[in-house]
């Protein structure tokens, strides 16, 4: 903002500058002044030489694309306007249509992921086998299935696990006799003693990692 | 959508075994059964440790039998059942109990609460050492025990047995 309307605003005296009406101290002169006088010469030597001296411009846009030509023919380092490539229809909606497709193929592969999951969730629910309402079961080990049925002529519940594998043959099977035990207070490693022996303790249980026991054998 | 509820179910299913809980001592016993590990084999059992004596010879003769025939019904593939192990256990009314024949399978039990014709409706869970094989929801009853057909192992099969007494 111009602070003394009586004062030209620094546009108006560089406009003066350029066309010589006035005279500022070389000193003075800021530097990007200089270098637009010179510009402004080099246009008016162009136009000068190649224009006639009687005819004058037939309009403000002819004027300024032969002006344009002229420099980019003068100035070969310079890009042509001509090789300045229109936006195409693609690179016009690019910009918009990059998230939608970023946006369906996150859709597109949660998808398939949430499909493979419920794919897994049915093999898994097909373990888990109904008869009536006596028994449900669930194997955790996807290699270990579990076949269910009320045997009728052996009037029991029977729970056969197939693809388990086996004990190996060298690994003794330590069993005991023992009678009813619980722990002595909430939170206290489970006691266990003889069934024919009250005093004979035989192993402690602690509960151990994801609800695994952890036997503590003493005889 | 299907798919999801799939999802959903599975989640509730698995989260429907009840969390390990440290039994109380004032806990309420709703029913006693016996833990039997048996040996199912087409041969001849040579080797008797002082356990399987002592586990044979406390189980009632009768009810030894009796499972032994029901046992070669369910499971015909074998003959001979011997017994291994045994344990007797309260089950609580409202705290897991164990129930170890074997140090190398045992039995978690969580009552579900009784049934009205004096059964138990129980959800167990088969340990080997520190894997559970199978974890199950089933009523048991005096006359209706329920049979574990567990790993094989020396070219016969282990079979844990649940008695309600």
């Amino acid at each position: 903002m111009n602070q003394n309307p009586n004062q030209p605003s620094q546009e108006e005296a560089l406009t003066r500058f350029i066309d010589g009406e006035a005279s500022v101290p070389q000193p003075s002169l800021p530097p990007e002044w200089l270098t637009e006088k010179a510009a402004a010469q080099q246009v008016g030597n162009l136009l000068r030489a190649h224009l006639p001296a009687h005819q004058e411009p037939p309009s403000e846009e002819f004027f300024v694309s032969q002006l344009m030509q002229k420099i980019a023919e003068e100035s070969p380092q310079l890009a042509p306007i001509s090789n300045v490539i229109a936006p195409s229809f693609w690179s016009r909606f690019r910009v918009w249509l990059a998230p939608l497709a970023t946006a369906a193929a996150v859709l597109v592969v949660g998808g398939v992921v949430l499909q493979q999951k419920a794919a897994t969730t049915e093999q898994k629910l097909a373990k888990m086998t109904t008869i009536g309402s006596r028994i449900q079961a669930y194997t955790p080990d996807p290699k270990v299935s579990a076949s269910l049925k009320f045997d009728d002529s052996a009037q029991a519940t029977v729970i056969n696990l197939v693809g388990l594998e086996a004990v190996p043959d060298t690994q003794e099977i330590k069993a005991y006799n023992v009678a009813s035990s619980r722990a002595s207070s909430p939170g206290a490693p489970q006691q266990f003693f003889a069934a024919n022996d009250p005093t004979k303790l035989l192993f402690v249980m602690f509960p151990g990692q994801d609800g695994a026991p952890a036997i503590h054998e003493l005889h | 959508m299907r798919n999801l509820c799939c999802l959903i179910l599975l989640l509730f299913a698995l989260s429907s075994a009840p969390p390990l809980r440290a039994a109380d001592p004032e806990d309420k016993v709703v029913g006693l059964l016996d833990g039997l590990l048996f040996f199912a084999t087409n041969d001849k059992v040579s080797e008797v440790t002082e356990e399987m004596q002592e586990a044979a010879a406390t189980l009632d003769p009768k009810l030894m039998a009796d499972l032994r025939l029901r046992l070669a019904k369910a499971f015909p593939e074998q003959k001979n059942y011997q017994l291994l192990g045994r344990h007797t256990q309260n089950v609580l009314q409202q705290y897991e109990s164990w129930v170890v024949p074997s140090k190398d399978l045992c039995l978690k039990i969580d009552s579900r609460g009784p049934t009205a014709d004096n059964g138990i409706k129980l959800h167990v869970q088969l340990w080997q050492e520190k894997k559970v094989l199978v974890k199950c929801d089933a009523v048991l009853k005096p006359a209706n025990p329920v049979f574990i057909g567990g790993p094989n192992w020396r070219g016969g099969r282990l079979v844990f047995v649940v008695v309600q007494k």
